[in-house]
């Protein structure tokens, strides 16, 4: 029986439509179509061997993944098995494999036994490629079939690089899977094996180094994943909250100028807005109560932004910070006013390369510009949690802590 | 009622003001809207997804999680999970304080032992792997017995403030680890299917372990809400008094509420305790000036000796700061010494953790 405090707190469905924090998937996903349509051309290529689809932090990467999984499982013949490798930066690469010839069996489910004994030392490599990989096709032969291999966070097997001269460091996988899958996807090029990769790279992919990466995209297409337009956030926010609170026209936009589109952000704020007008028992959600709840949605959703501002270097964090001040001074953004900027908060630092800083920032779509030459953040969102997050101190220890990458 | 008989009273009925100990039942007051995110964002919500309550020390953490686990553990509802299929699920909110855990094998090997406790199940242990056995039982609540598991694990960021010290890629990875676990994307045999998720409670943010670079981000990082646990509003502090001693010969004046609110601000483990001294003073009606003094003094003392029981070690800068906003409060009644002492003892731990 319940008590009476379990009445009050029911376990009852949220009528929340909006998710902020897990992969979309199945007919929750929207939009990409695209890009989708590409990876299904790509699919249907025989000298294309994989595609790689980069992103900034939070933008959908793992939700495109799981999309494409259920699309390629429609295509006849095609037989996807996704692999998430965020926890696998420290595994070495028998276990890698291992654990990868595990999943393609299972999710297969294929009739072929996965040993450990095979995948032991020296041997991983060569029975992978030479016994393994063999074996699942000829049991899938007798079906034509076409095995994809969609790999997510893909650049963790470059971020290990930061603690270099670790004496450990040197047996993780991305000093060794990286080459493995290189002279994998050589070996299917040449014996014309019917197995494609998709790889998902964080943000920062372009700063990764290209000799390690580039190895891999030569082989294939890249594209990137943008940030929704106007017209698709707004039809993403209608599909989603018409018929039970929908959203006015004038708090989609300033959902829009709040947040550029950006899928997470979108989500974090459409949420909360949501729970708003819900509680006050709305018929619909306005802008007043979506900029009600801009600051409050800035703090609730706080631990997933630092994650994007982990992902960005000192520099950029120095430069971001400083911006952020002067905007919320309602300050111009320029070269000069954040050198003055800097200047007043003793906080004078190696600006000899702002300008290309800058533009690195508008490249990766953090901050952008106009032809006045003055700058702004690409999505208000991540400014306003820095002036709320970010300390003077913070940004002046990360100034006195060499070196600055 | 004269004194005499207001004391024979209060003897029979005991101070009902708790410290020291996590607040159970129905003594746990004024946290309900709390509640009520937790179940949206971990069961009932669309994303299915963690939480990272933080706090200062004392506010509650505990007994608040200690409160969501007895308050449900008999829950009989059940639930359609978002992005599953038609089944329902029932909901077990597991306890589990892992400050003096020491490795991710001991970690992955309570979390499963917690499990066999709860649900007071057999299952063979068969693989060496710790996080494989965890799993198995995972696996086999979820999809044999239907159960959707909301982990509450408490004193998260002392465990990983351990795990950095031997090596701080174990802590990092283990962040990681979660954070794909929690997705539902690490398990072979039952991939994309969410089978739990995670309350954590810490003294310190995501952000602060990464500041004081206990941790690194991996790949996406852990992906979590935040939730703050705030100190009480003035008019929960008066609903606490009133809830405390609904049936107690013992009424708090407003008087001595807003007392309790000026020299706690609302911090909900120094409201007890004055409450408590408070409840200790009375016998005949209000407070007089006298015992004002005297409770400022008897109260002074415990808040010094509290805090510096406390230290520094995970104690982070905006607690730090807090307290001292609260002594400030609270320094002039406890004599020279006594306040002196105190002061030091908070600057050391300034010094210490911000560098001067």
């Amino acid at each position: 029986m319940k008590t009476a405090r379990q009445q009050q707190i029911s376990l009852k469905r949220s009528r929340n439509p909006f998710n902020h924090g897990s992969p979309v998937k199945g007919e929750e996903f929207f939009g990409r179509q695209e890009i989708i349509d590409n990876i299904l051309l790509f699919l249907r290529k025989e000298n294309e061997y994989n595609f790689t689809v980069f992103g900034q932090r939070r933008i959908g990467k793992t939700s495109l993944l799981r999309k494409i999984q259920d699309v390629a499982n429609k295509v006849n013949h095609t037989y996807p098995v996704y692999f998430n490798l965020q926890d696998k930066a420290r595994a070495q690469l028998p276990q890698l494999l291992f654990e990868i010839a595990t999943q393609i069996t299972v999710a297969l489910e294929l009739k072929l036994e996965v040993q450990e004994n095979d995948f032991i030392d020296s041997h991983a490599s060569f029975n992978f490629k030479e016994r393994f990989i063999p074996s699942v096709f000829k049991e899938l032969r007798s079906e034509k079939g076409q095995l994809l291999l969609l790999f997510d966070e893909f650049d963790v097997l470059g971020e290990i690089e930061a603690i270099e001269g670790d004496s450990i460091v040197g047996a993780f996988a991305y000093k060794t899977f990286i080459p493995f899958i290189v002279s994998l996807l050589e070996e299917i090029q040449i014996k014309k094996y019917p197995l494609k990769s998709i790889f998902a790279v964080g943000r920062n992919y372009k700063d990764l180094d290209r000799q390690r990466f580039g190895e891999i995209t030569k082989f294939g297409p890249q594209e990137e994943i943008a940030n929704f337009t106007l017209e698709e956030t707004k039809k993403l926010l209608q599909k989603s909250s018409d018929g039970i609170i929908p959203f006015e026209e004038e708090a989609i936009n300033e959902i829009y100028m709040l947040t550029s589109g950006h899928p997470y952000f979108t989500q974090c704020l459409a949420a909360s807005s949501f729970d708003a007008a819900e509680k006050n028992k709305q018929k619909s959600i306005s802008r007043e109560i979506v900029r009600e709840e801009f600051i409050p949605t800035v703090k609730r959703f706080a631990s997933g932004v630092i994650w994007v501002w982990d992902s960005l270097s000192a520099n950029d964090q120095v430069i971001l910070y400083l911006m952020a001040l002067l905007k919320e001074e309602k300050r111009p953004i320029t070269v000069d006013t954040i050198r003055e900027k800097a200047l007043s908060l003793n906080a004078a630092h190696d600006f000899e390369n702002l300008r290309q800083i800058l533009e690195k920032m508008v490249h990766f779509k953090i901050i952008r510009n106009d032809k006045r030459g003055e700058y702004d953040f690409y999505v208000e969102f991540i400014r306003k949690w820095i002036v709320r997050e970010i300390s003077e101190a913070e940004i002046k220890n990360l100034i006195s802590s060499p070196p600055c990458p | 009622m004269n004194s005499e008989s207001l004391r024979e009273k209060m003897k029979i009925s005991a101070n009902p003001f708790i410290y020291n100990s996590p607040v159970r039942g129905a003594d746990f007051y004024n946290r309900d809207v709390i509640i009520n995110r937790l179940w949206k964002e971990t069961v009932t919500g669309k994303t299915l997804g963690n939480v990272w309550i933080t706090g200062e020390r004392q506010v509650g953490k505990t007994s608040l999680l200690r409160y969501i686990q007895s308050t449900y553990e008999d829950n009989t509802e059940k639930v359609r999970l978002y992005g599953g299929k038609d089944d329902y699920f029932s909901v077990a909110f597991v306890y589990l304080n892992v400050q003096d855990n020491k490795s991710r094998d001991e970690f992955f090997s309570n979390l499963q032992q917690s499990l066999k406790s709860f649900f007071d199940f057999k299952l063979e242990s068969r693989e060496e792997d710790a996080k494989k056995n965890f799993l198995n039982s995972l696996d086999y609540l979820h999809f044999k017995k239907k159960y959707y598991i909301v982990f509450l694990l408490d004193e998260f960021d002392a465990f990983i403030e351990t795990l950095a010290a031997g090596d701080r890629e174990s802590a990092s990875s283990l962040l990681a680890e979660l954070n794909t676990l929690t997705e539902g994307s690490a398990s072979a045999s039952k991939d994309g299917v969410k089978r739990f998720s995670c309350i954590f409670a810490a003294n310190h943010t995501p952000h602060d372990l990464l500041k004081e670079d206990i941790i690194r981000r991996i790949g996406s990082g852990l992906i979590t809400q935040s939730i703050k646990l705030d100190w009480f509003s003035r008019a929960q502090v008066a609903e606490l008094a009133q809830h405390y001693l609904k049936d107690s010969p013992v009424q708090l004046t407003d008087e001595e509420i807003e007392f309790c609110f000026k020299m706690t601000q609302g911090y909900p483990y120094f409201v007890q305790v004055l409450f408590s001294i408070i409840y200790e003073h009375k016998a005949g009606g209000a407070v007089s000036k006298d015992q004002f003094k005297k409770i400022k003094q008897e109260y002074g003392e415990i808040f010094a000796e509290t805090v510096k029981g406390w230290g520094g070690a995970y104690m982070p800068k905006p607690t730090l700061e807090k307290l001292k906003g609260l002594f400030g409060k609270i320094g002039k009644t406890l004599g020279d010494k006594a306040l002196t002492l105190l002061f030091k003892g908070i600057e050391q731990y300034l010094k210490k953790k911000m560098g001067g």
